[in-house]
């Protein structure tokens, strides 16, 4: 009763008048006056919805600045900011993500660290997209970056813990507080990887960590878990 | 001319929208609300020689008494911090904030000129603050520790020789070291300070701390504040409004 009396106003309002059966009344939505109708009323909430995201970006303040690499000549954009972070110490351009990282052919940096690089064979992560390798050394200790040009990155160093499981589940249990399910401890090449879903706090790219060949390898991006953990399946 | 009646209920309609919408911002947004970004610089120096397992310093001062912002001009968040970065990506931290707008994941409960004891673990971008407590006194010093004593990935935190009930794994043992202040929010007026002074600096490694010394790097995201060392000692390191260029990481 109260649908018809709201169509018989407003289909006055609308220049029409419109007689409403009790049980047809919202098939007389789609016709005659109620179609123009239904039009205004779209209109109103789509202006309501553009008005709320207008409103909202000018209020959410700057966006993430990007990290500009000035080594592989890109800009890796955060997700959208969802609250301040600890600002981290960051490198010089040119050093990756490393503080003190030497930019390096793939050669180089294979004759630089003591160990076999690994890396992905995947079309998202692949030599033959390498945008730039970085290599960071010194009395002890070695790791290596390799950047590809989807955004992909590949971290590679010596992995310190000698039980993958016990290490990733202390560290699942310990951020699950903070991001919930996403984090979590799945299977990649037939071992333990700790996985982190992209955004879970709004800034930070998924990654997927395990070890290989007593290596830790590390796979980031901004693209799905699933993604990240196929191309960890393709590392060799 | 059903065009045009159909053209004036879309704008019509439109209309009534926008308002709407309008309003429902205005309500939710009382105009008092403070709105800080994630905008931030750092200053600070890394002991560079190599990575180590630890840093400790024997006197992070908890927001200047001296600081002629100490009482009006933190805003946004401000930062002192000793760090241990493996990667951009996984690093661990001590040190106190003030955090008026409560942002951080660290943030102060208290008033604006409370700062706090906090440490936050950062793994594989996914930051964890391990504690926010207790709140500190202005004008003294603190002594701060973090450290992976059997290079294991498993980190331990220290104030005053007092090991915090906490503790974290991570999937690295060694990382720069390095003290750094910190301001949020660079573009208010008055603009947030970013002082801070760490005295008795020290890196771990296996055979204990030893001095900070002459392979320190400074890195500078800042135009208003630069480091320097205090009396000329590596180990005592100071950030103040000098108003010169940021310089990254360099000798």
């Amino acid at each position: 009763m109260r649908r018809r009396r709201y169509l018989e106003r407003h289909g006055d309002v609308l220049g029409q008048q419109v007689h409403v059966p009790e049980a047809t009344g919202m098939k007389l939505l789609t016709r005659i006056g109620g179609g123009e109708l239904a039009l205004g009323l779209v209109a109103a909430v789509g202006s309501t919805i553009l008005a709320l995201l207008v409103a909202g970006g000018l209020l959410s303040g700057r966006p993430a600045p990007a990290r500009r690499d000035e080594a592989a000549g890109r800009s890796i954009q955060p997700a959208p900011d969802a609250g301040a972070r600890v600002g981290l110490i960051q490198p010089p351009p040119g050093a990756g993500p490393f503080l003190r990282g030497v930019k390096v052919t793939l050669a180089q940096a294979q004759a630089d660290v003591p160990y076999a690089l690994s890396r992905p064979a995947s079309p998202l992560a692949s030599d033959d997209s390498i945008a730039a390798v970085w290599v960071e050394s010194g009395p002890g200790f070695s790791h290596a970056a390799i950047d590809y040009t989807s955004g992909i990155e590949e971290i590679i160093q010596p992995a310190e813990f000698t039980d993958p499981s016990k290490k990733f589940e202390a560290i699942r249990s310990e951020l699950s507080g903070d991001i919930g399910s996403a984090v979590s401890v799945q299977t990649v090449q037939g071992g333990p990887a700790l996985v982190i879903d992209q955004n879970a706090q709004g800034t930070n790219a998924g990654s997927v960590s395990f070890v290989t060949h007593n290596l830790l390898v590390q796979i980031y991006g901004h693209y799905p878990e699933g993604t990240l953990m196929s191309i960890a399946e393709t590392v060799r | 001319m059903r065009v045009s009646r159909r053209a004036k209920i879309i704008s019509g309609s439109s209309v009534v929208g926008l308002v709407t919408g309008s309003l429902i911002v205005i309500l939710s947004n009382p105009a008092n609300a403070a709105s800080c970004t994630d905008v931030h610089e750092n200053i600070g120096w890394a002991q560079s020689d190599t990575m180590h397992r630890g840093i400790v310093s024997h006197g992070v001062m908890v927001y200047l008494a001296n600081n002629p912002d100490f009482s009006h001009n933190v805003n946004c968040v401000r930062i002192s911090t000793l760090d241990m970065a493996n990667t951009i990506h996984d690093q661990v931290e001590i040190g106190w904030n003030i955090d008026p707008t409560h942002d951080l994941p660290c943030g102060g409960s208290g008033t604006n000129d409370i700062p706090i004891r906090y440490v936050v673990v950062t793994v594989s971008d996914v930051q964890h603050c391990a504690a926010g407590q207790p709140s500190l006194t202005t004008g003294q010093e603190e002594t701060l520790k973090a450290t992976d004593p059997n290079k294991d990935g498993h980190w331990l935190f220290y104030d005053s020789g007092n090991q915090l009930n906490f503790t974290f794994d991570t999937t690295w043992t060694i990382g720069w070291a390095s003290a750094q202040g910190e301001r949020h929010d660079t573009s208010g007026q008055p603009k947030n300070s970013a002082h801070a002074l760490f005295e008795g600096l020290q890196f771990i490694d296996a055979t204990g701390p030893h001095d900070f010394d002459n392979t320190r790097v400074f890195c500078d995201t800042s135009n208003d504040y630069d480091g320097s060392l205090l009396n000329g000692s590596n180990t005592a390191l100071k950030v103040a409004l000098t108003n010169n260029n940021f310089q990254l990481c360099s000798l």
